[in-house]
């Protein structure tokens, strides 16, 4: 039953991720064919997801090693195609003042970090997943200082922006 | 099958523990040649932006110098032509409140009239040296074989202009910056040149005029003229220049095949509407 609970959850955390990070690029990407294909695989990967835990629950021993393979290829695909796409049109005069830049960042350390543990988790022994699993934690670990770091960033540039202009109250009062 | 089993085992962790290192050298790597290869993009893009505003400036300094001068012989011929017919014509119609007697009189009158009529004609000429009525009246066309009438007429030179394709008139604004570019073409070719005939014409393709001038004299490659454009002489190329990026123009000096001939051609989007205040 916990058993069950865990390959419902694991599932259900993958579509979330790859949802999340996938939105995260459908609004940060300029290129508006490649938004339309983010979309559309997104919607792909979420019934491909729910398809693949209804007809193969069995089969299911750990992880869904498919699908998790399939996303961190494919968000590592978008994460590469974003530092180019910044490279060619430039957002800030250097990369790293962005926000966009860190949280690209932690998505491309854990995505790149936990890729092998996550194909290979079926052909571990439960030992060595056990031994091997802090890999996992420690490139979340990464990811999650990566996100913080980009969070603390969009703060600060928010800040300088309403401190170069400042909020206009009079228009406020004028127009509630 | 203990063994193959543990075989598989062991070779399942040595790919892990080298794909996800791999993996991470592979990551670093990108981020860390992103960035400096980001900071590259930007200095290099920056050093393009300032090389465009050094260029700028140039032909900002070029334009409002020679407006310093144009104004400078516009005050002078005021100043040195106009002023003393004026005064000289006051002193003949002061003269008539002096002197009483009728002759005299009259021809003091008669000679005001003319050094009147002489300083209207002055006028006239600084006039049409600020904007060509014919140019303003009928067109770049006959603006510009006015132009070229008037250095054939001189007899230092052989000058013939053709239009092939100008049957619908440019904006006003532009003729006359196409118009002062030729002017300035050719004066340069007058000045120093030493050739013995210009021919001009004017053709239409796509959406572009172009007009080729040729002439037999010295002249400039595309070499000499970007050379001179730099340095701080060449005033009137630059003006040239400045005039022409108005109406997104370009200008290319070339020698002909022949190595007879020296080129220049003037290509100007024609439905650019551009409007120059």
């Amino acid at each position: 039953m916990t058993a069950n609970i865990n390959i419902i959850l694991g599932s259900l955390f993958t579509i979330i991720e790859f949802c999340s990070f996938g939105f995260f690029f459908y609004f940060n990407l300029k290129n508006n064919l490649l938004k339309k294909l983010i979309f559309f695989t997104i919607i792909a990967f979420v019934i491909f997801c729910l398809t693949n835990l209804f007809l193969q629950f069995s089969a299911y021993e750990a992880l869904d090693t498919i699908p998790v393979t399939f996303q961190a290829l494919f968000i590592m695909t978008l994460c590469v195609i974003y530092f180019f796409e910044q490279i060619r049109n430039p957002k800030a005069l250097f990369i790293y003042s962005t926000s966009e830049f860190w949280i690209v960042t932690g998505i491309l350390v854990y995505l790149a970090g936990t890729f092998f543990i996550f194909i290979y988790s079926a052909n571990l022994t439960q030992a060595q997943l056990d031994t091997y699993w802090s890999i996992n934690y420690v490139f979340n670990t990464i990811k999650n200082i990566l996100f913080g770091l980009g969070i603390y960033i969009h703060g600060r540039n928010q800040r300088k922006a309403v401190e170069k202009n400042p909020f206009d109250y009079y228009s406020v009062l004028e127009n509630p | 099958m203990y063994f193959l089993q543990a075989n598989i085992n062991n070779s399942a962790t040595t790919v892990l523990l080298f794909g996800t290192v791999g993996m991470l050298v592979l990551t670093i790597g990108l981020i860390v040649f992103i960035v400096f290869h980001q900071r590259k993009v930007i200095r290099y893009q920056l050093q393009l932006q300032r090389m465009e505003q050094d260029q700028q400036k140039v032909l900002l300094n070029a334009s409002i110098r020679l407006q310093e001068e144009e104004r400078q012989r516009i005050a002078a011929d005021l100043h040195d032509d106009a002023g003393p017919l004026l005064a000289t014509a006051r002193l003949y119609l002061n003269e008539n409140l002096v002197n009483l007697d009728k002759t005299t009189q009259l021809q003091s009158i008669y000679n005001a009239k003319q050094i009147i009529d002489d300083t209207i004609q002055l006028i006239r000429n600084i006039s049409h040296s600020l904007m060509p009525p014919t140019l303003k009246n009928f067109g770049l066309e006959s603006a510009v074989n006015d132009l070229f009438q008037k250095i054939s007429s001189s007899g230092s030179m052989n000058a013939s202009c053709r239009f092939h394709d100008y049957r619908d008139r440019m904006h006003p604004e532009q003729e006359l910056i196409i118009f002062r570019v030729i002017q300035e073409l050719v004066n340069n070719i007058l000045k120093h040149s030493n050739a013995s005939f210009i021919h001009l014409t004017q053709n239409l393709s796509g959406e572009k005029l172009y007009i080729r001038m040729h002439h037999d004299g010295r002249g400039l490659t595309q070499n000499d003229f970007e050379k001179l454009n730099k340095s701080a002489s060449g005033l009137g190329l630059k003006n040239i220049q400045s005039r022409l990026k108005l109406l997104h123009g370009r200008i290319f000096f070339e020698k002909d095949l022949s190595q007879t001939y020296f080129k220049v051609t003037i290509e100007v989007p024609k439905e650019d509407g551009v409007h120059v205040k």
